[in-house]
C-alpha cells in the first residue's frame, strides 16, 4: 500500500507548495526539493521488488553489459527528476544544462559499450 | 577409354565378388583413402532408417541450438531490463535522453550478439577452406573414376569446368563474401550506434540484392553444368556403344563375349563411382550442416528478438535485430550457394551415366 503512502505525501505537498508559493516562493522551491527527495526515497522502496527482477534479469543473461545498461537507466531517472524542478522553478537555462549533464553523464557511463563497439568494428574491418 | 575400363576390369570385378570390409582394400589406393575419409560411406547411408536420422537431427540440433537458446534467453533479459528502464522515464521533459539511453541499450544488444556472429563469421570461413582443400584433392580421383566408367566427357567437365568454378566459388566467398558481410554487420552496428534510418535501409537492401545474386549464380551455374554434363554424357554414350559395337563385330568369336563382360565391368566402376561422388557429398555436408543449422537458429534467434524489442518498445534494438537476421540471412545463402554447387555437379555426374 505505498502507493497511498505516496499519493497522500504528493497531495500534501501540493497544498503546501501552493500556500507557501504566495508567501515565499524560495522555501517553496526549498519545500519541493524536499518533496522530490522523499517521494524518490517511497518510490525507491516500492520499486525495490522490481530492482531485485532486474538483477536477476542481470544474473540470467550473464552479460557485463546490463551494468552500463543500469547506470543509463539511473542517470536518466535522476536528470529528469532535477530537469522537472528546475522547470518548475522557472530555471528553464538551468534545466537545459541539468539535461546536458545527464547526457554526458549517460554517454560516460556508456564508454565501456562504446570502447567494446570499437573493438568489435576493428575486429569486423580489419 | 576402352582401355581404361579394361584395365579396371580385375580390380572392379574383384571389389564387386569382395565383401564390403575387404573389398575396398582392392581399389586404387586414392579412390580407397577417398572412401575412407568420409564420414559415412554409401552403404551406411542406404541403411539407415528414419529413426536413425531422427537421433542425428537430434544431436545436431542440441549441439548447434544449444548457444543461440542461452543468446535469446539473455536478448529477452536485456530488452526487459531496458525496458523497464525506460519505462521509468518520462518521455515528455527530455526525449534526446530517453533516446541516448535507447542507444545504449541497443549497443549492449550488438555487443551481446556479436561474439557468436564473429564465431560464426569463423566457422564458415574455416569450412568453406577445409571444404576447398578437399576439393583440390578429390577432384582428380573422382576424374579419373569417371574416365574408368568411359565418361571422359564427364570427367573433363568435372576436372575443368566444375573444379575452376568450385575453386572461385570457395575463394570468392573467403576473400570476398566474408569480408563484404563483417563490413555489413559494421553498418548495421552503426546504424544502430548513430540512429540514422539511412544505414539500416541501405544494409537491407544490399541483403536482398546478395542474395538475388546468390540465386542468379547459382542458377546459372546449375544451367550450365547441367547442359555440359548432358552433351558430355552423350558423347560418351556414343563412344561407348560404337566400342562395344567395334568389339562384338569386330574380333570373331569372344568379341560378343568381350562386349559383354565389358558392360558387367561398367556396371561395377558405376558402384564405384556412386561410393566416391557420396564420400565428396558426405563431407561437404558434414563440414556445412552444424553451420547451417547454427545459422538457422541464430536466424530465428535475431527475428524473436526483434520482435520482442518491437514489443517492448526498444525501436533502435529492433532495427538492430532485424539487420542482424537479413546478415545471417546471406550467410545462410552463401552457405547454401556453395553446397548446391558441389554437391549439384557432383550428384549430376554420378546419376548420369547410370542408365
Amino acid at each position: 500500500m505505498e502507493i497511498f503512502k505516496i499519493l497522500g505525501l504528493c497531495l500534501c505537498a501540493l497544498v503546501l507548495l501552493d500556500v507557501l508559493r504566495q508567501y515565499g516562493p524560495t522555501f517553496a522551491v526549498l519545500a519541493a526539493l524536499a518533496c522530490c527527495a522523499a517521494l524518490l526515497a517511497l518510490a525507491a522502496r516500492a520499486l525495490e521488488p522490481v530492482f531485485a527482477f532486474a538483477q536477476r534479469l542481470s544474473q540470467l543473461s550473464g552479460s557485463e553489459h546490463f551494468g552500463a545498461v543500469c547506470k543509463a537507466v539511473a542517470i536518466a531517472l535522476l536528470a529528469q527528476s532535477v530537469q522537472d524542478l528546475c522547470q518548475q522553478a522557472g530555471q528553464t537555462a538551468l534545466a537545459g544544462r541539468v539535461e546536458l549533464a545527464g547526457k554526458a553523464a549517460v554517454l560516460l557511463a556508456a564508454l565501456p559499450l562504446f570502447t567494446a563497439l570499437a573493438d568489435t568494428l576493428l575486429a569486423l574491418l580489419g | 577409354m576402352l582401355l581404361c575400363a579394361a584395365a579396371a576390369q580385375p580390380r572392379a570385378l574383384a571389389w564387386g565378388d569382395e565383401p564390403p570390409d575387404g573389398g575396398t582394400q582392392q581399389l586404387p589406393a586414392e579412390w580407397d583413402q577417398v572412401v575412407r575419409d568420409a564420414p559415412m560411406t554409401a552403404e551406411e547411408f542406404g541403411a539407415m532408417t528414419l529413426p536413425d536420422w531422427l537421433g542425428r537431427l537430434g544431436d545436431q540440433l542440441k549441439r548447434g541450438w544449444e548457444r543461440p537458446v542461452r543468446l535469446l534467453a539473455k536478448l529477452c533479459g536485456l530488452l526487459l531490463l531496458a525496458a523497464v528502464g525506460q519505462s521509468l522515464c518520462a518521455d515528455r521533459s527530455s526525449p534526446e535522453l530517453l533516446g541516448l539511453v535507447d542507444t545504449v541499450s541497443a549497443l549492449a544488444v550488438f555487443l551481446l550478439c556479436s561474439a557468436p556472429l564473429l564465431t560464426l563469421t569463423e566457422a564458415l570461413g574455416g569450412a568453406v577452406q577445409a571444404s576447398r582443400a578437399y576439393i583440390v584433392t578429390f577432384v582428380p580421383v573422382f576424374a579419373s573414376v569417371l574416365t574408368a566408367c568411359g565418361q571422359t566427357g564427364g570427367a573433363v567437365l568435372y576436372s575443368g569446368f566444375f573444379f575452376s568454378a568450385a575453386i572461385l566459388a570457395a575463394d570468392l566467398l573467403c576473400r570476398v563474401g566474408l569480408p563484404f558481410l563483417r563490413m555489413l554487420l559494421a553498418m548495421t552496428a552503426a546504424g544502430a550506434a548513430s540512429g540514422t534510418q539511412t544505414l539500416p535501409r541501405l544494409t537491407a537492401a544490399v541483403c536482398k540484392w546478395t542474395k538475388w545474386l546468390l540465386t542468379l549464380c547459382a542458377t546459372v551455374f546449375g544451367a550450365l553444368i547441367g547442359l555440359q554434363s548432358v552433351f558430355a554424357q552423350s558423347a560418351d554414350s556414343v563412344a561407348l556403344k560404337t566400342g562395344k559395337f567395334l568389339l562384338g563385330s569386330g574380333i570373331p568369336v569372344v568379341g560378343h563375349a568381350i562386349s559383354d563382360a565389358m558392360g558387367s565391368v561398367l556396371a561395377g566402376m558405376k558402384l564405384v563411382k556412386g561410393s566416391v561422388g557420396f564420400a565428396l557429398i558426405a563431407v561437404i555436408v558434414s563440414a556445412f550442416l552444424p553451420v547451417l543449422l547454427q545459422c538457422c537458429a541464430y536466424q530465428l534467434v535475431f527475428a524473436a528478438g526483434e520482435l520482442a524489442a518491437t514489443a517492448f518498445g526498444a525501436q533502435r534494438s529492433g532495427r538492430l535485430l532485424a539487420g542482424l537476421a537479413d546478415c545471417v540471412g546471406i550467410f545462410v545463402s552463401m552457405l547454401l550457394f556453395f553446397v548446391l554447387v558441389v554437391v549439384f555437379a557432383t550428384l549430376l555426374l554420378v546419376l548420369l551415366g547410370t542408365a
